[in-house]
Parts: structure tokens; C-alpha cells; sequence
């Protein structure tokens, strides 16, 4: 052929093989969503299940009936207080992050001298990498007890046991910090990176401080890519399994749930029963699950859509 | 050498060695990264016969130790074998067997009987104890006061000869074969504590490190793992000792038969390790790791742990 037409023709067989590309990975997450979706509403319409309102309002979480005080095997299909406990820790960890992130990012990009930038970024990929079970089992040994005996003089006070004030959602609130700041750390980092030089010029000579240059111009003009950063590490709070089953150490939601006390009792959450439980549920039970891993679903979604929609009012679009 | 050859016959060069390495190195072992047991700790070698294949395992968090151990000494001496054991619990080794995700399904407890088409190979026996901390001060416990206990109805160690410390509770998860176990034969029935003095782990291992490291926790586990940690009681149970005599006579009661279930009958490679575990190298293996022998348990007391029909 000659070579302009060997060179329509790669264009071509290019494009298709993206597009295929592009094609297999929104398939795989249709049918992901599809698949879950298919099951998760079983529990609603089935023989032995159960009705939105206790789903979601009670307390009560024992598909397999194990726990059933009248001995009968009667499931609870309560999910109150898991999804409860998800949420609060996905929310506070990530409010915690993101001042930490931003500020870290804002350092990296304007401030730090290059040796120290150098020296920091392998640091961070390495702490990106960090498997989570690794965390977890440093949480279990290392943040639990220091936790317990940092919290046993004040246990009286907030009503708790001194023995178990390490467990709960406060120690998996730190362990989340700690894994979700370096994914948006280093995604954070390169959207301000991005921000092209003209703006800081122009706020500059407009005779802003570098405080109210960042603060006012840069942060503003990159915060698509921030949401962004801000969504991949809320995402990775809501799902983390191994990490926050092994700190969390409860069975049922803390009493008083609307005090300090709260976050330092043995607690629950969706993840952790998932991993506990559903390997070996068949089923009713095992459809509970199901809709748990659909309101997982759910609930990342919608957090993506508000973090969107916060971002996408950003003056420079 | 010109500039262009360079970097192709360095990344052909780190490939070569690569190869090299993982062909020189390492048996192939189950879970890559264990290290293959010589077999200095095993008394005459027991006969058994060497399958090729793969083979998944799993189950009960007590058991595995075990299997572990007799698996990797079974591929040392056949390296054509390869055989991974999973956790997960009792009732999941049960369920993951029952739909063909694995090929052995290692249990504390006898399957359901809507799980017809398991068939059961009883391996070993498996000990049981209470662990406590060793703040709490107490070294016995009657079976009323372990009940008590479990049911919220003492919370403090000093209500039952210890010091005066809050109880706090360590379970297992509905999943687990030992928490089955622990509910038949000493607590009459299912625990009912709850609050911020109760946790649940979800492994034998996380028991013991929680009971160690949490001021004033009772918790039970298998005997194996507690005596390797130094952190943790065992308790005597209305004054028997958890030894092998004890359990052999039934004097003890807080044991129980574990089980290696097939789905069907078992695959040449399935059969080759439930026989090697019989052999003379799986029960050194058992003793060493504190299980007792299926052989020399009274008839009576195997008897005893049958399930009710």
C-alpha cells in the first residue's frame, strides 16, 4: 500500500481498538451494577423477608436468625445501624482529609523547595501501596491499646469501658485517615500541578498575597481535579473492608449513640458484616446481603454526584 | 555496543536472570511465601502417596494449622502437589465445599443436615480453653460462672474470684465452629451479652491477640495458638485442665471432633491428604500442635459429641 493509505488505515484500526477498550470497561461496570441490582431488591418481595421501613429504621442485623433470643432462628433484617456506621465514619474521615490533603497538596505545589518534593513523592507512592490489611492488623496491636489507655482515664465520663475504648468508630476513623490520604494526596497534587501558570501570574500581578493566591485563585481553578480527589478517596473510605473490620470489634451499635461516648465502643458497619457473614449465607439471608452491597453502591454514588455538582461550580469550567 | 541494542539487551538481560531465579528458587509451596517444613520435627515417616494437582481447602480458623502443617510437609516430599488452605470459619468451609468452590471444607462442627451430599473424614480432636488476661487473676472457672459470664449477669471479675476489673467479653461471629461449639457443651445456649463490654473477632488468632492485649477480656479459643502466646491465661474449667488425658475420658468438656468434608467422594488428591493427615507424620504433626488423636479417644466420649437427633 502506499503510505498515506497504510496510514488511514492504522488510524483506523486504532480507533476501534480504544473503543473496544472503552466499550469492555463500561460494560464490566454496567454489569457489575446490573448484576447486584438484579438481586438486591429480592428481600422485599420474598417469602420471609422483610419491609423498607424495618430495613432501614431498625437496628436489629441477623439475617441467619444465629442470634434470635427466642431460639427460634427468626432472622432480623434491621440495617439502621450499619448503614449508620458507615456513614459516620466515611463522612468524618474524609472531612478530616480533606483540609489535611488540600493543605499538603498547596505545600507540595507552592511552597516546598525541590530536594523536598523529590525526597516526599516516593514516599507517597509507597504509602499508596500499602496493602490494607497491613494497616488493619497495626491498628488491632498498635492504635487499639494505645487508644484504651489514652481514653481509661476519662471512661467514667464519657460511659464508656476503658478496657474497649480503642475499638469502635473512632479508631476506624484514624485508620481510614490514614489510608485514604495518600490516594488524595498525589491526585490532589497533580490537579494543582495542572492549574496553568497564568493564573497564578495574574492574581499575582493583581497584587494578591501568595496565601490569598492559592487560597482565592489556585484552589478555585483546580477544583474539578480536587472533587475528583475528594470522590477516589471517599469512595475507598466507604469500601475499605479488612482495615476497619479488625479495629471495629462490636456486634451492635454503641448506647447513647448521640454522645462523644459513641466513637469509642466496640461498633459495626456494612463492610465488616459483609466479610464476616456473607461467605456463608444461602438464600433470604444471603439476599440481605446483597441489597447491603447495593446500598454500598448507592450510597458511593451518591456522594460522587454532590462531590460533581460541588466542583462543577468552579468559575473557570 | 550502538545506542539502539542497548536498552532491548539490558530488558533482555533482567528477564534472562528473572527466570532464572524463580526456576533455582523455592519448591512450590500452597500459599507462596510459607516456607516447606523439613521434616526434623516428625517421628518415622508415615507412608503416603504422592498425587499431582491442586487442591483448595477451607474452613475452621482451629483446624487450619493443621492442615496447614501436614500439607506443607505432604508437598515437600510431592512437589507436584499444590494445596492452599483459606479461613473463613466453620460454616463457611461447610458452605464453600457444599457449592464446589473448594475441595475439602474444614469443620468444627458436623454439617447440617440439609448438606446431605457432604461425606465426613473425622481427622483429629480439637481443644478448646477459656483464655482470660492476666490482670483479670483468675486461673478456674465453674461451668455457672462461665455461663453467668456470657449472659451479662457478672461484670465484674471480682463477682467471680478475680480482681476488681470490668469483664469484657471477646465472641465470634455466627460464621464461627468454635462459637457452635462453645454454645452446646458449656454455655447451654446462645450468648446474650452485648454492649460496650462485649467485641467479636473473627478469627482464633484475633481472640487471642484481643484477649492479650485488652485489660480484664475472657475469650475461648483453640489450645493450640493460646500456648504459643505468653499473654494470655488458660483457665481449668470446674477444675479440669484442658490436656489430652482429660479430653480423652470426657472429664473435660469443651472439645470437639474436627471434620474434613468432601463433596461426594474425594478426588485422588482429596483422599491422598485426609490419609496423609492418619499417617504416622500427620497425627506428630497433631501432637505438636495440641490436637489429640481421633484413636485414642474413649469410645464413650466420641459418643457424647454426636449430634442429637
Amino acid at each position: 500500500m502506499q503510505y498515506n493509505q497504510r496510514a488511514r488505515w492504522s488510524d483506523q484500526v486504532a480507533r476501534a481498538v480504544f473503543f473496544l477498550c472503552a466499550i469492555l470497561l463500561v460494560v464490566i461496570i454496567l454489569a457489575v451494577i446490573g448484576f447486584i441490582s438484579s438481586k438486591a431488591f429480592n428481600i422485599f418481595f420474598e417469602h420471609g423477608g422483610t419491609n423498607l421501613k424495618t430495613f432501614f429504621f431498625t437496628d436489629n442485623w441477623d439475617p441467619t436468625g444465629v442470634n434470635d433470643p427466642t431460639g427460634n432462628g427468626n432472622p432480623g433484617f434491621g440495617a439502621g445501624g450499619l448503614i449508620l456506621g458507615s456513614l459516620v465514619i466515611t463522612l468524618v474521615s474524609v472531612l478530616i482529609v480533606i483540609p489535611l490533603a488540600l493543605g499538603t497538596a498547596a505545600f507540595f505545589t507552592e511552597v516546598a523547595p525541590r530536594w523536598l518534593v523529590n525526597f516526599l513523592n516516593p514516599l507517597i507512592e509507597i504509602f499508596t501501596g500499602v496493602p490494607s490489611v497491613v494497616i488493619g492488623v497495626l491498628g488491632l496491636t498498635v492504635l487499639v491499646p494505645f487508644l484504651s489507655r489514652l481514653l481509661t482515664p476519662f471512661a467514667q465520663s464519657l460511659g464508656i469501658v476503658g478496657a474497649t475504648a480503642g475499638f469502635g468508630w473512632g479508631a476506624a476513623i484514624l485508620v481510614l485517615v490514614i489510608m485514604i490520604l495518600p490516594t488524595t494526596l498525589s491526585i490532589a497534587i497533580d490537579a494543582l500541578h495542572a492549574v496553568p501558570a497564568s493564573v497564578r501570574e495574574a492574581s499575582l500581578a493583581l497584587g494578591s498575597t501568595r496565601w490569598q493566591m492559592v487560597c482565592k485563585a489556585v484552589l478555585p481553578a483546580a477544583s474539578s481535579g480536587l472533587g475528583t480527589a475528594i470522590v477516589l478517596g471517599l469512595a475507598r473510605a466507604i469500601g475499605e473492608t479488612l482495615a476497619v473490620e479488625l479495629v471495629l470489634g462490636g456486634n451492635a451499635l454503641p448506647r447513647n449513640l448521640f454522645s462523644l461516648g459513641a466513637l469509642f465502643q466496640p461498633s459495626i458497619n456494612i463492610t465488616a458484616s459483609i466479610a464476616e457473614i456473607f461467605p456463608e449465607t444461602s438464600g433470604v439471608s444471603q439476599d440481605a446481603y446483597w441489597t447491603l452491597a447495593f446500598i454500598l453502591l448507592a450510597i458511593t454514588f451518591l456522594f460522587i454526584c454532590i462531590s460533581r455538582y460541588l466542583a462543577s461550580r468552579s468559575v473557570y469550567q | 555496543m550502538s545506542k539502539r541494542l542497548r536498552y532491548p539487551l539490558l530488558a533482555g538481560l533482567a528477564l534472562a536472570i528473572t527466570l532464572l531465579i524463580s526456576a533455582c528458587g523455592g519448591t512450590t509451596t500452597g500459599n507462596g511465601g510459607m516456607p516447606t517444613a523439613t521434616s526434623s520435627t516428625f517421628g518415622t515417616p508415615g507412608a503416603y502417596n504422592c498425587v499431582s494437582g491442586s487442591l483448595v481447602a477451607s474452613g475452621s480458623t482451629a483446624l487450619a494449622p493443621l492442615v496447614q502443617k501436614v500439607a506443607t510437609a505432604y508437598q515437600a516430599k510431592c512437589s507436584s502437589a499444590n494445596i492452599t488452605v483459606n479461613l473463613g470459619g466453620s460454616k463457611t468451609g461447610l458452605a464453600n465445599v457444599e457449592a464446589g468452590s473448594v475441595g475439602i471444607g474444614n469443620s468444627d462442627v458436623f454439617a447440617a443436615s440439609t448438606q446431605s451430599d457432604l461425606i465426613d473424614h473425622q481427622v483429629a480432636v480439637v481443644i478448646f480453653g477459656m483464655i482470660v488476661n492476666p490482670k483479670a487473676n483468675v486461673t478456674n472457672l465453674t461451668t455457672a460462672q462461665i455461663q453467668g459470664i456470657y449472659s451479662g449477669k457478672y461484670t465484674n471479675w471480682s463477682q467471680v474470684g478475680g480482681a476488681n476489673l470490668p469483664i469484657v467479653v471477646v465472641s465470634r461471629p455466627a460464621s464461627s465452629g468454635t462459637r457452635a461449639t462453645f454454645q452446646t457443651y458449656i454455655n447451654n445456649g446462645p450468648e446474650k451479652v452485648s454492649g460496650p463490654s462485649s467485641l467479636t473477632s473473627d478469627s482464633t488468632g484475633t481472640v487471642v491477640t484481643e484477649v492479650s492485649q485488652t485489660t480484664g477480656a475472657i475469650g475461648y479459643a483453640s489450645t493450640g495458638p493460646t500456648k504459643a502466646n505468653s499473654g494470655v491465661t488458660l483457665l481449668s474449667i470446674d477444675g479440669v485442665q484442658p490436656t489430652a488425658t482429660n479430653v480423652e475420658s470426657n472429664t473435660y468438656k469443651f472439645w470437639n471432633i474436627e471434620h474434613m468434608y468432601t463433596k461426594g467422594q474425594p478426588t485422588q488428591l482429596e483422599q491422598a491428604l485426609i490419609d496423609y493427615m492418619a499417617s504416622k507424620d500427620g497425627q506428630a504433626a497433631a501432637a505438636s500442635l495440641d490436637f489429640v488423636v481421633l484413636s485414642s479417644m474413649q469410645p464413650s466420649a466420641v459418643q457424647a459429641h454426636q449430634p442429637q437427633q
